[in-house]
């Protein structure tokens, strides 16, 4: 059996009426905000940035 | 780089450490200022030589950490071994290194790296053995790493290299990878530090570092498995406790990211989850990037790195 792109159907996150996670969720929410308002929310992992594939190694930043 | 399904869930979560780089980060600064940068490294240091037109004349073997190194007695295989390519090596895998052989007495050119932000790599660095041998190995860190492990790299006498793990497009103002560069010019680095993909992982990082580095080519990786063998039980496997931390210890929601796939080349089980699927896929898609002269040989005999770009191959054969 030849190897798929793995196709995992991600199960949605029961909601919660919990209080605790409630305020949680929205510290969550607020930290994301923050995060994109500072454009930091780009590949924190592999770059997938128009025009930045195929960058390795970056110098003069 | 084709969208992952599974993308969300670790870049959400990745995310979340952006706190911890830049808590160690700013603890770092006095060390990188008047530290070395990964450059002084680089075989295509200040532009002399073309990493497009390069010609190879040394391969390295990337070291990591995932369970087919004792299953394949790999250690003992290198340690018994003539070989004499770098020696690049995860931080994981430092003391058992050492312990089995491998040490830069027998291999001169032995690298070690770390890329986590998590004090779970002062342990990595804490062992007598290292101190014996600390003078002969170059440690590649992070700025981000944890200052405690800095700490001990400097007290075992390891030679730092810098490195900024790049984490945003560094084109825009705002970027925070810019913002760490200009704050790491210093008299000694004028430019700051080199700024490195890393591919999410220190395996994925030892690999671009062993080609777009050193320009080493073949490069071959063993212990790089992303993936544990078919029958271990879901909570042995490495990411459990991540996946406990994500979905509130729901078990029902856990094992539903947990699969079994086939690897073709070896015709062998492995058992995945989301964590290790995406770092295969940023590895298979970094593989296709790579300037043609760059040889990816996979020596791990397991594990679910396999597709266009990477041949797998022996340990021994690799080593002949």
């Amino acid at each position: 059996m030849a190897l798929t792109k793995a196709n995992y159907q991600l199960p949605k996150r029961k909601k919660s009426n919990s209080k605790k996670l409630k305020k949680k969720q929205k510290r969550l929410d607020l930290e994301n905000k923050r995060l994109s308002l500072r454009e930091a929310k780009g590949s924190f992992v592999v770059f997938r940035e128009k025009g930045l594939e195929d960058i390795f190694v970056a110098d003069d930043l | 780089m084709k969208l992952s399904k599974n993308f969300d869930l670790i870049q959400k979560n990745t995310s979340h450490m952006i706190d911890l780089w830049m808590y160690n980060f700013a603890r770092n600064i006095p060390d990188f200022l008047n530290g070395n940068n990964i450059k002084q490294l680089s075989l295509f240091n200040n532009g002399k030589k073309s990493i497009k037109k390069h010609k190879p004349n040394n391969s390295a073997l990337v070291i990591g950490a995932g369970p087919s190194i004792k299953e394949n007695n790999h250690l003992k295989i290198l340690a018994n071994s003539d070989y004499n390519g770098a020696i690049v090596c995860t931080d994981r895998m430092l003391i058992p290194c050492l312990k089995n052989g491998i040490t830069p007495e027998k291999f001169s050119k032995f690298y070690v790296l770390t890329i986590e932000p998590k004090d779970v790599t002062i342990k990595f660095y804490d062992n007598k053995i290292i101190r014996k041998y600390g003078k002969g190995i170059s440690a590649v860190l992070s700025t981000c790493t944890r200052h405690e492990t800095v700490e001990l790299c400097k007290k075992n006498g390891l030679k730092i290299f810098w490195v900024h793990p790049l984490i945003d497009d560094f084109r825009k103002l705002s970027s925070v990878n810019r913002t760490m560069n200009m704050m790491s010019k210093s008299e000694k680095n004028p430019n700051g530090l080199l700024g490195m993909q890393t591919g999410g992982n220190v395996g994925c990082f030892g690999w671009i570092f062993s080609w777009a580095i050193l320009g080493c080519s073949p490069v071959a990786v063993i212990g790089i498995d992303l993936g544990h063998p078919a029958d271990t039980p879901i909570k042995n496997t490495r990411h459990y406790d991540e996946y406990c931390r994500i979905f509130k210890n729901d078990k029902t929601q856990i094992n539903k990211y947990f699969k079994k796939i086939i690897n073709t080349d070896l015709k062998t089980k492995v058992l995945s989850d989301p964590i290790f699927d995406f770092y295969r896929e940023a590895f298979l898609d970094l593989v296709t990037r790579t300037p043609k002269w760059v040889r990816t040989i996979n020596s791990t005999e397991g594990g679910s790195l396999f597709g266009i770009g990477i041949k797998n191959m022996k340990l021994e054969d690799f080593l002949k």
